[in-house]
């Protein structure tokens, strides 16, 4: 089984993802998914230039009515959706990361924040110090 | 009748008085003395809100789906909606904060 984890980005829809039972990769399950059903998976990895996920993060993957889907983590409750599940990844992902910056922006002023931001740090955290600047610039 | 995002965002903004954080997404936040912020966001297209989707709109408010549709159709008030995740949050904050 080939495990390996590649660099991915938030804007380039590749994300390193593991089935939750086998842990491998979900290349195919959007074949695998039937209506009403929930896939679960784990982030880990590269998220975005400066991010990266320490902790695996299990997230649920699920068809709506319509047909699109959601995906989102038990956690801290972020969600994502999308026409497809790739759509919807790539949304979790990028909500995620607003709510990494959210929380990272009102920790020093909100006692809550600040601890929410420390726990999700044991799951997010910036890859380098360069990343860490990478962020902040993009910021500003 | 599914709701659409832009009334989900008018009620966040009118009935719970929740403030817009910046950010790609639409992000609401709204700080009730003695609790973590509660935060939600609203999904960018324009379409029907469905259930799987909406239930993780009112998870993020930490109330269960026949309250959060009282707030949308106008049969919960501000005051009820602050009493309830003081009360009986769903799910509770202590599942996030460690």
């Amino acid at each position: 089984m080939n495990l390996s984890i590649n660099q991915a980005y938030a804007d380039s829809m590749r994300f390193p993802l593991f089935g939750a039972t086998a842990l491998a990769p979900l290349h195919r399950y959007d074949h695998a998914v039937e209506k009403s059903s929930i896939i679960q998976a784990y982030l880990f990895g590269d998220i975005t230039n400066g991010l990266v996920v320490v902790q695996p993060l299990q997230i649920n993957i699920e068809q709506d009515e319509d047909h699109t889907f959601v995906v989102d983590d038990d956690v801290f409750l972020v969600y994502g959706n999308g026409t497809d599940q790739s759509e919807a990844i790539n949304d979790y992902v990028i909500s995620m990361i607003e709510y990494y910056r959210l929380l990272e922006k009102n920790a020093a002023t909100n006692p809550f924040d600040q601890r929410q931001f420390s726990y999700l740090q044991t799951y997010i955290k910036p890859k380098t110090q360069r990343g860490y600047n990478a962020i902040q610039a993009d910021r500003d | 009748m599914p709701y659409k995002p832009i009334e989900i965002e008018g009620m966040l903004k009118t009935k719970l008085r929740m403030s817009l954080e910046e950010a790609d997404h639409t992000w609401f936040r709204l700080e009730i003395a003695g609790l973590p912020p509660i935060r939600t966001k609203v999904p960018n297209h324009k379409g029907d809100i469905r259930d799987k989707l909406e239930s993780r709109i009112y998870k993020q408010l930490r109330v269960k789906k026949p309250f959060f549709h009282g707030l949308m159709d106008c049969t919960k008030l501000l005051a009820d909606y602050k009493k309830q995740v003081r009360e009986d949050p769903y799910p509770p904050f202590s599942v996030l904060i460690m």
